[in-house]
């Protein structure tokens, strides 16, 4: 405690909010994240399997959801922040808080997502696909033993690059009252302007960032080419 | 065993509809080795596709074993009935198609998990066929740490697990070097001697039809222009784009780029081409007729090819001498089972 007094008075002094708001940004990124990664890759293989020339190729259905993915990349967060007030209301109760953000995050984070996934499961070689035609597959069994199984790598490359933004996105949903990091850094680093609380909230959102970054490529190199755990047969 | 009755299929691109396939009938029968023939463009992948229906023909009908495959009057495989009926034709391709995030077992028992198999069986199946294509040491291999000619035995492998009656072969071996794909060939020709498995190949290459295939069929622009056995086919070509084929895997063929080049002079006699049939190959017929008429033979070109069905020589050679002694010569060699065309 001596040391942060030392080199961050104003950060030591509103510590308890530090941790607080620590403790929010995790909240937010934790469940939205969840959420969106299941309903992004979701609508990704739906995507890649309705297309034109996909395994079970259905325009409605891929309109539909293409159109809705555009619609909702194409707003600006902190304008869809606003926009999804009403909405957010009506389901979770309140628009504020970390409960109030998670839904807005949701929507900002789920279609960025969704063209990441549409794009790393489009990399996987048509010729596998046709291999596993040809021996039988179905739909469900293409999606999980191809599509699924062999964009591994480049999956766990986009769920990073979308962790990472969807950090931003927190610290946006911050600005309009959802706490967390970035409230935290407008209220009391800006607000009262005590840069060294500015300078820590930025020192420990790289550190995440860099960490995020290293497990992921980390575990993209070692799925390339190769399963994680290997099973030896003898 | 494959019936292929007025099969056609088009395909809409920018410049208008092409015709991929364009009437084709083809029987081929239990346990042969059939070829397919043509440049790239000619319909030939097209076909192989429409066989297991990764595309959809427009019309016309195909069996496959007994069972109809597609018929555009009656009843055409659809969902889980065509997924079963896959499992009785094995494909392989030119560019292997494994998954290159699973080990050869795991390729190979691509096919065999979700049947309802146990483990022990799938273990004991991927076993038996990677004997049966003699990669037993590589069974925890990646794709990425194979050669090329490996992973294309991998993917015989994998086509064969669930036992197909028929395989399917895409340009198996094109892009493979010479020495793999004389391995690959050979195994094919074990495959269908051991197992009896019926195989269609198509290739850019005579000399993979020249190697394995009991018939061929050539195909230009979406038709077949040319079908019969292949010895048949070598010995006696009757379209211009099967010569041209025949000539791309014979040193006979550079013939004409000699004569274009000026290599070779016939002014002292008659260039003529002579096709020597499995009856003829192995008589002394060039010492006889130097003895029996007199004229001199200068050999330009020679071949001995060893087809299936038996083996086939060709040679260019200069006749020199007297005229009628020429002319007599020439005339005995055509009845003594040898096919003769002068050239010059």
């Amino acid at each position: 405690m001596e040391w942060i007094k030392s080199i961050a008075p104003n950060l030591a002094a509103y510590f308890k909010n530090f941790v607080e708001s620590i403790e929010q940004t995790y909240q937010m990124l934790f469940w939205s994240g969840i959420i969106s990664f299941v309903i992004g890759l979701f609508f990704g293989v739906i995507l890649i399997v309705t297309k034109k020339d996909g395994i079970k190729p259905n325009a409605v259905i891929f309109h539909i959801l293409d159109k809705i993915v555009s619609f909702f990349r194409a707003i600006p967060f902190l304008i869809l922040l606003i926009f999804l007030i009403p909405l957010t209301r009506s389901i979770v109760g309140t628009a504020i808080g970390v409960k109030g953000a998670i839904l807005p995050l949701v929507f900002g984070c789920v279609p960025f997502f969704t063209r990441q996934v549409q794009a790393a499961l489009s990399r996987v070689d048509p010729g596998k696909i046709e291999a596993a035609k040809s021996m039988g597959s179905g739909t469900i069994g293409i999606i999980f033993r191809v599509y699924l199984h062999e964009a591994v790598p480049d999956l766990i490359r986009v769920t990073v690059i979308t962790a990472i933004s969807l950090i931003g996105l927190t610290t946006m949903a911050g600005a309009v009252g959802a706490g967390g990091l970035g409230a935290f850094a407008i209220n009391f680093g800006q607000g009262l302007n005590h840069t060294d609380i500015i300078y820590v909230c930025v020192a420990l959102l790289l550190i995440v960032v860099l960490l995020l970054q290293g497990i992921g490529d980390a575990l993209a190199k070692n799925t390339t080419n190769k399963s994680l755990i290997r099973k030896k047969h003898k | 065993m494959i019936q292929i009755k007025n099969l056609n299929k088009t395909f809409n691109n920018k410049n208008g509809v092409v015709d991929a396939v364009k009437n084709v009938n083809i029987d081929i029968k239990d346990g042969e080795i059939y070829g397919i023939i043509g440049y790239s463009g000619a319909g030939k992948s097209t076909l192989i596709r429409l066989l297991n229906l990764l595309e959809k023909p427009d019309s016309g009908y195909i069996s496959i074993n007994g069972q109809v495959i597609y018929d555009s009057e009656g009843k055409t495989l659809k969902g889980r009935e065509l997924n079963n009926a896959r499992k009785g034709i094995g494909m392989i391709f030119q560019s292997f198609n494994l998954l290159d995030r699973s080990t050869v077992f795991d390729n190979i028992a691509y096919p065999l998990k979700y049947t309802g198999k146990s483990k022990e069986e799938i273990s004991n199946r991927v076993k038996e066929l990677l004997e049966l294509i003699g990669l037993e040491d590589k069974i925890n291999f990646y794709p990425s740490q194979l050669s090329g000619g490996q992973k294309q035995r991998v993917a015989i492998a994998r086509a064969l697990a669930s036992n197909p009656k028929v395989l399917l072969s895409d340009e198996a071996t094109s892009a493979l070097d010479p020495d793999a794909t004389e391995s690959i060939l050979s195994l094919l020709k074990e495959l269908n001697e051991k197992l009896g498995i019926t195989i269609v190949i198509i290739t850019h290459e005579m000399s993979v039809i020249k190697q394995i295939c009991d018939r061929v069929s050539v195909m230009e622009d979406g038709e077949v222009v040319e079908e019969g056995d292949v010895y048949e086919i070598f010995a006696n070509p009757q379209k211009p784009i099967t010569k041209k084929f025949i000539n791309s895997a014979s040193p006979v063929g550079k013939l004409e780029q000699l004569l274009k080049e000026n290599a070779i002079s016939s002014d002292s006699g008659k260039l003529v081409k002579l096709t020597f049939g499995k009856d003829a190959v192995g008589d002394a017929i060039i010492s006889e007729i130097s003895r029996k008429f007199g004229v001199n033979l200068n050999i330009v070109l020679a071949n001995v090819d060893n087809l299936r069905e038996g083996t086939l020589g060709s040679m260019v050679a200069i006749v020199s001498g007297d005229d009628n002694k020429v002319k007599e010569t020439l005339d005995f060699l055509a009845n003594s089972n040898v096919r003769v065309e002068v050239i010059k």
